[in-house]
């Protein structure tokens, strides 16, 4: 009986890669050699180890895609196109139009709504005044504080909530 | 993909294609995955035993392949860099679903230093008389019945040819580790061939 270290010894002396092992003894080589004479266990298990490699790299398992040529090939087509077009996305910058609607548009809607608030709680002012000549006003009634205002004109309608 | 000149795919060699795929011709590189698609789904079916996961993960190595051709620079063969991909994308597939660990307390026993309670690898012709197809068939069931982990580490080294530290870096675990796997892999794969000497002489 061995030890774990002298069978995984044996194993790499039997794959060619002893030198690999880090830490290992000098001599270590000429150790085993001789193990192996004097030993047919470890003589068999270098054997075996050589045998059942040289069988196995000679008879790797072979699969063949269960899929025809042309379908396989569609798929993969069109994963690499969504894979484009996910780059694309991810890496073109925002046209103008995009640029204007995420950034600015609601930049431009709080700052209205903080002047609007501003003039109608500071200056009291009736919410037509606020607005001018062009804006229709309808103020809410006073439990629910709701105010309305709607510009034909401009064609906007915004309503505040108190 | 853009449309581009067609060539004659079919009598080209692999280093053509590639340069012309590299040029942004899908047809060159639908003609390298035609050749070589066997070879890259054998080797994710090999790694994860399901036709499912094999056809995606090999079409996701093909596609990993057509987005990083340009960094193809022609040291190793293309097949052989399309297969370090595709070993690449199981392996993390594997990772993804923790099938990489040691999934019994034998397997831990031995990952920890149990393999001199085991019997050591013995092979005595088990297959001596068998057809070729049919010894691969044999190999491959046996293969199956190995862990992903010991499985793993089995297929790099004998058939990817990878040394113990190759193989270590590859699947992210020490030497040892690799060593006590490979061991414990052989160690149950000659004992399921020779069940099946066994199975034949009776």
């Amino acid at each position: 009986m061995k030890t774990n270290e002298q069978y995984l010894e044996l194993q790499a002396y039997a794959d060619g890669q002893l030198d690999q092992l880090e830490g290992l003894p000098p001599g270590r080589r000429a150790e085993l050699e001789r193990m192996m004479a004097d030993d047919a266990e470890a003589r068999g298990l270098v054997e075996g180890v050589r045998s059942l490699s040289q069988l196995v790299r000679a008879n790797e398992p072979v699969h063949t895609v269960p899929a025809s040529r042309e379908f396989y090939w569609s798929q993969i087509q069109r994963k690499i196109e969504s894979a484009e077009r996910a780059g694309t996305r991810a890496q073109t910058p925002a046209s103008p139009r995009g640029f204007w609607l995420r950034w600015w548009l609601p930049v431009l809607g709080a700052s209205a709504v903080a002047v609007t608030s501003f003039l109608v709680s500071v200056g009291g002012l009736p919410i037509t005044r606020a607005f001018g000549e062009t804006a229709v006003s309808d103020r809410g009634s006073d439990s629910s504080g709701a105010v309305v205002f709607r510009s034909e004109s401009e064609g906007v309608t915004i309503c505040w909530l108190d | 993909m853009n449309p581009t000149l067609r060539h004659d795919y079919p009598s080209a060699d692999d280093v053509q294609l590639v340069g012309w795929a590299k040029s942004g011709d899908a047809d060159a590189f639908e003609q390298l995955v035609h050749r070589h698609r066997d070879k890259i789904y054998a080797r994710a079916m090999i790694m994860m035993r399901n036709e499912e996961e094999a056809m995606d993960l090999s079409q996701e190595a093909w596609v990993k392949g057509w987005q990083r051709l340009h960094q193809f620079q022609g040291d190793s063969s293309f097949a052989t860099w399309m297969t370090r991909i595709v070993i690449n994308v199981c392996l993390d597939e594997l990772r993804k679903k923790k099938r990489m660990r040691a999934e019994s307390i034998e397997e831990m026993d031995e990952e920890s230093g149990g393999v001199e309670r085991q019997m050591p690898v013995q092979l005595i012709n088990p297959t001596e008389g068998l057809e070729h197809t049919e010894l691969r068939k044999r190999i491959d069931e046996a293969l199956a019945k190995l862990s992903d982990a010991h499985r793993t580490v089995l297929m790099l080294h004998e058939f990817e040819g990878l040394e113990y530290k190759d193989v270590a870096k590859r699947v992210g675990i020490s030497i040892g580790t690799v060593m006590s796997r490979l061991f414990y892999a052989r160690r149950r794969l000659a004992t399921l061939l020779q069940g099946l000497k066994r199975e034949r002489t009776q």
